[in-house]
């Protein structure tokens, strides 16, 4: 296929003009770069599509060039002509919106990701409330319960109510396994029998 | 089969309301459902009778269930179980636990799909149902939902089996898409593939068996999920779901246990298992922790004999899952009764249990001879049988043999220790010189409680009485396995040396001496177990699983956030740098380090092209300069004009058409909007400095350009556009093209896309209205009496009467009243046209949509509601209802979605009209277009001028106050 180099310069200049625009925090100038680019891309589709010629209906001829225009890239920028319209009018309310709280048009830094960026694992949303805060491991204040499910604070919790937490142990493994033992050794007799 | 398992999803469908209105009562009712499918299971002969039900054939997914003898014994071991562990549940619970009605409802559940698993025989159906235990298992760990520790052992067990479940699906796709392999279980055992391939397959397999089956290292999630209510742990922690672990490695131990990754995974890793966690229930003084480390080391017994690959160890390996089944539920029911009725499982708090407790001692002790291996029961037979088979196993070589053996015997031992531990941990009086406080406060449990441990402790004894027998049921899937030759040993087709049958009795042989030596080293090692136990404070482990889970999550969770933040800074401009260096580099590099096609470049195709590029060129470059929005606005249209006039010289009169009706329609939008914002933008708006940015702009465009030049050149065959016209008035009975890719061909793409004109149109209205979407723009009659009064004399518009004189132009309003209906009528015919003639949907509608504008702007804001009575909302929800009606409309006449149909009428005035279905679907294109105009007019037209106004009236105000 023979390449039309006019067509390419100005593609080139179209999208290189709206890039230029696209990296601003102006919201005007920022649409502005993208309905450059727009047309530069629909240009790009059409001209990719294959060199001037009759247009693709029936019956009909021009002088445009030897064979039928590609009808399939054609219906493509269609639909893409009119959503660009659609979405520019939606950039522009935003951009008024903007002015209208901000007394400005302009792109501020999202402070969701700002925050992202300096959060600790701890803070994370999917983490357990009851986890420690530092490591993030889980403790026993999340396990606490009383009869009717409130959670008891865990000053409140006795030693008593604390092997009333089924897996207690799992989650502590290594520290029962540092117990004295089986509690079946003579001396710890008295001991529980308190 | 498929009735038992429709009837179990039937029974946990109606279990919520069963346990709603008789609350824990429901329990041996449900129970009916999976004893009914065990009669059924007894009843039937294992002849690997199927049942098939055709379901995703294309992804090789059909319901094929197949009854053989491996099914039956699994089958009968979950229905049983499941119906003992349900009456169980009746005394466990009370009738206020929360959630038991969903508790019951998964219960039964699961009895239904692990039914399903240990009958299907298709390997993606299983992985269905696999993953559906796994789903299960996570509802019923995490019961008590309140507690984190049950909502972390609930996760844990989660994403343990479900990473080992996805190791398994590609362990079955590699499997099922080998040369010679198949999605079909029984076509897979019997002609294993064989190679490298079909080794990866097997050990991904295991992988997800051996996670299911808490194998080490995988185990720690059983340990943990005993934070689960009891009747779960017994059923799915010891008699089934665990065991599909084992079920899976029993089913494809005939075909692949040759194959390269078998042996040491299964042997290694089971062995391990074995000694590890008997090890660890040694320590622990959790009753339940016991159990369940006791039943990570059974497990890999079991793995361990089934996985060995002879006949014998095949039928050791399910003596011990079926003698597993029956006496670790029953200790794990047990232990549910101790912590039910003394308060605590917990040994510290246990004494002189036994005496307050004899029955429950007297089956605990049944039960725990049969885990311990000892006579009489199933149990015994089990560890007598794998004995026979481990040791001289002639698919070993001596070495390995004898370590296996070794291990065995040593792992014997420990059972025999932590049963001992068990036993007195529970019951015994253990020094004291009184019952301790808990056993104090000991309720008795009635006998219904009690009722299903005993079954199932007497079914161990039974069992063993009557091993002959269980024996022959057994074999019948045993002596399908061939004796195997490990890599190193014995070929393929060695046979065993002699079959072994079961019995509790085999006379004076070696195994019984080895149990001999078993019985005094297990109780030796409970000693000196108690004495270490005792005497030694144990350092918390260093190295263990749960930790290094622990440390495995928290690394990923600190590793997301870090990546998130790094990626995500926050800055839009920052963002799109980043992907437009992407953009231009990676295709660029693409380019010139591939082979490229040889650019055959003319300097134009039409002189005239030049003349509009050489407007268009500075317009663009001017764009950039400009700080006045308006100029710069104006500019980009000089642009979007240029393109059209491109457009038609190439042959596009539609896109010409349209390109120029929307830049039209865009610049009044933008000058609607730009009156309310500053002339000039801020000069300090840009990110960085100019000239990096001009060097990225130049190099984006630059790229982009030589790219498509590039990609366009290398096209090589003939361009399906070059077929398109014809086949569109062949099939689509239209003379353009276009217009029949649009409403036909391509019409799911328009559907999307008007769908996008509607979310934008309602976006823009309710941005500005802000708090209510719905209403017509005003009309004259809404207008506020000191207006109306002002209005007067002759008019060619109505709502131009209530326009301030000042602001008015009568030329403009004559030309409207002219030009309106010509315009209307213009759009209407584009719109006709459109299927044989430039024009369509869209161009007709934003000829209707400029001839509105024209309206609102000669005439004001009181004119678009005369012109329009109109919801704009009502528009696009018609037009949408056309567009999507026309869609499912050809579904009710039995053609795919969005076909379309060709109607011949004959008329009496009009003579023959041919009619094309999708024009009404253009219709539907048409209203919405029309609709988006009618939005963004009454938004950013009149409900802005309205604001004007009020702020123009309340400045006033106040100067008059004043």
């Amino acid at each position: 296929m023979t390449i039309d180099l006019g067509m390419y310069v100005l593609i080139g200049v179209l999208i290189a003009a709206g890039t230029f625009l696209l990296i601003e925090r102006s919201i005007t100038r920022m649409l502005l770069g993208l309905l450059l680019i727009g047309n530069g891309v629909n240009l790009m589709l059409i001209v990719s599509g294959g060199p001037p010629g009759d247009p693709p209906i029936v019956g009909r001829t021009s002088t445009a060039g030897d064979g039928v225009a590609d009808p399939l890239a054609q219906a493509m920028v269609l639909t893409a002509i009119v959503i660009s319209m659609g979405i520019a009018a939606f950039v522009l309310t935003l951009a008024y919106r903007s002015y209208q709280l901000n007394v400005k048009d302009v792109l501020e830094d999202d402070p969701e990701d700002t925050r992202i960026s300096k959060r600790r694992v701890a803070d994370a949303p999917d983490r357990d409330r009851s986890d420690d805060p530092i490591t993030g491991e889980p403790s026993m204040r999340g396990d606490a319960f009383d009869e009717k499910g409130n959670p008891i604070p865990l000053d409140a919790l006795t030693n008593s109510s604390r092997e009333d937490l089924e897996a207690f142990a799992t989650l502590h493994d290594g520290e029962f396994d540092a117990d004295e033992g089986d509690g079946d050794d003579e001396d710890r007799d008295d001991e529980d029998h308190r | 089969m498929i009735v038992i398992v429709i009837a179990h999803a039937i029974a946990a469908l109606v279990s919520p309301m069963l346990v709603a209105r008789l609350g824990r009562r429901a329990f041996p009712l449900l129970a009916l459902v999976p004893a009914a499918g065990a009669v059924w299971v007894a009843m039937t002969p294992a002849d690997g009778r199927s049942e098939s039900i055709s379901w995703v054939p294309g992804l090789h997914m059909q319901l094929d269930f197949r009854f053989d003898s491996l099914s039956r014994i699994m089958a009968m071991i979950v229905l049983a179980v499941g119906a003992l562990v349900l009456i169980y549940c009746a005394r466990y619970f009370e009738d206020d636990e929360p959630r038991l009605g969903f508790f019951a409802g998964e219960m039964v559940a699961f009895a239904g799909v692990m039914f399903a698993l240990v009958t299907t025989d298709n390997t993606l159906v299983l992985l269905i149902f696999w993953e559906l235990t796994t789903v299960l298992s996570f509802l019923l760990v995490g019961h008590y939902a309140e507690r984190a520790s049950s909502r972390r052992a609930a996760t844990q067990a989660l994403l343990v089996t479900t990473a080992g479940g996805l190791a398994m699906l590609v362990g079955i796709i590699v499997l099922g898409e080998l040369p010679g392999g198949s999605y079909t279980l029984s076509e897979l055992v019997a002609n294993p593939p064989s190679g490298a391939a079909a080794a990866v397959g097997v050990a991904l397999i295991l992988v997800g068996a051996l996670s299911k089956s808490a194998i080490v290292p995988l185990h720690f999630w059983l340990p943990g999920a005993m934070a689960a209510p009891t009747p779960v742990s017994a059923y799915l922690h010891a008699a089934a779901m665990v065991k599909a672990g084992v079920y899976l490695v029993a089913r494809l131990s005939p075909g692949f246990s040759d194959s390269a990754a078998w042996a040491p995974m299964v042997l290694i890793l089971g062995s391990t298992s074995m000694l590890l966690a008997g090890w660890r229930a040694m320590r622990v003084h959790d009753l339940k922790l016991v159990l369940a480390y006791g039943t990570v080391s059974q497990l890999g017994l079991m793995v361990m004999l089934t996985g060995l690959g002879t006949s014998t160890a095949m039928l050791a390996g399910l003596t011990m899952v079926v003698a597993h089944s029956m006496f670790k539920a029953a200790l794990f029911m047990i232990v549910g009764i101790i912590d039910h009725s003394a308060g605590t499982r917990d040994m510290h708090k246990l004494g002189w249990l036994g005496d307050r407790a004899p029955f429950l001692l007297a089956i605990s002790i049944v039960a725990a001879l049969s885990m311990a291996g000892l006579p009489p029961m199933l149990g015994f037979v089990g560890k007598e049988t794998a004995l026979a088979a481990v040791v001289g196993t002639p698919v070993l070589n001596t070495t390995s043999g004898w370590l296996l053996s070794a291990a065995l015997v040593l792992g014997s031992m420990i059972t025999l220790a932590y049963s001992i531990r068990f036993i007195r941990g529970a019951f015994g009086r253990k020094h004291l010189r009184r019952p301790s406080p808990a056993v104090v406060n000991w309720h008795a449990p009635d006998p219904f409680f009690l009722s299903a441990p005993t079954l199932l402790a007497a079914g161990g004894l039974l069992a063993a009485i009557f091993s002959p027998q269980l024996g022959r049921i057994l074999e019948t899937y045993t002596t399908q396995m061939p004796a195997i030759g490990l890599p190193g040993r014995a070929r393929a087709g060695t046979p065993d040396p002699e079959a072994y049958h079961l019995a509790l009795w085999h006379g004076f042989t070696f195994e019984l001496a080895l149990t001999a030596v078993v019985i005094v080293g297990g109780v030796a090692l409970y000693f000196i177990n108690r004495l270490m136990v005792a005497r030694v404070a144990f350092a918390p482990q260093r190295l263990n699983a749960d930790r290094i889970y622990d440390a495995t999550l928290r690394g990923m969770d600190t590793a997301s956030n870090r990546l998130t933040g790094f990626v995500q800074r926050g800055s839009l401009p920052l963002t799109q740098t980043i992907i437009l260096v992407c953009f231009a580099l990676l295709p660029t590099a693409a380019l010139i380090m591939g082979s490229r096609a040889e650019l055959d470049v003319v300097a134009w195709s039409s002189p005239w092209q030049i003349l509009v590029g050489v407007v268009m060129v500075p317009a663009a470059i001017a764009v950039i300069i400009m700080r006045n929005r308006l100029a710069a606005t104006l500019l980009v249209g000089v642009t979007g004009y240029g393109v059209g006039v491109i457009f038609a010289l190439q042959g596009a009169p539609d896109l010409a058409l349209t390109q120029i009706l929307v830049e039209t329609l865009l610049l009044v939008v933008f000058v609607l909007v730009l009156r309310k914002l500053p002339a000039e933008v801020d000069e300090k708006n840009g990110i960085g400095k100019r000239g990096p940015r001009l060097v990225l702009a130049i190099v984006v465009g630059a790229a982009a350009a030589a790219v498509t030049a590039f990609a366009a050149a290398a096209r090589s065959t003939e361009p399906i556009a070059v077929m398109i016209p014809e086949l569109a008035y062949e099939y689509g009975d239209g003379a353009n093209p276009v217009n029949v890719l649009l409403v036909d061909i391509r019409a799911w793409d328009t559907m999307g896309e008007v769908a996008v004109l509607v979310a934008a149109a309602t976006g823009v209205a309710s941005l500005v209205f802000r708090n209510r979407r719905f209403g017509t723009a005003p009309r004259v009659a809404d207008a506020p009496d000191d207006v109306r009064e002002r209005r007067g004399g002759t008019t060619w518009l109505r709502g131009g009467t209530l326009i301030d004189p000042r602001h008015r132009s009568l030329i403009l309003e004559v030309t409207t009243r002219l030009v309106f209906p010509t315009m209307m009528v213009l759009s209407v015919y584009f719109f006709f046209s459109g299927h044989n003639a430039p024009g369509g949907g869209f161009a007709g509608g934003l000829t209707a949509g400029l001839a509105l504008v024209l309206r609102y702007l000669a005439g004001g804001r009181y004119e678009l509601g005369e012109t329009i009575p109109i919801d704009a909302g009502k528009i696009l929800g018609a037009g949408l209802a056309f567009a999507v009606g026309t869609a499912i409309f050809s579904l009710f006449l039995g053609a795919p979605v969005l076909s379309s149909a060709t109607i011949e009428i004959t008329a009496p005035i009009l003579g023959d009209i041919k009619l094309v279905t999708a024009l009404f679907f253009d219709l539907g294109v048409y209203l919405i277009v029309i609709g988006l105009v009618l939005d963004i007019l009454r938004s950013l037209g009149a409900r802005l001028d309205s604001k004007e106004e009020q702020l123009a009236l309340r400045r006033r105000v106040e100067v008059g106050v004043r």
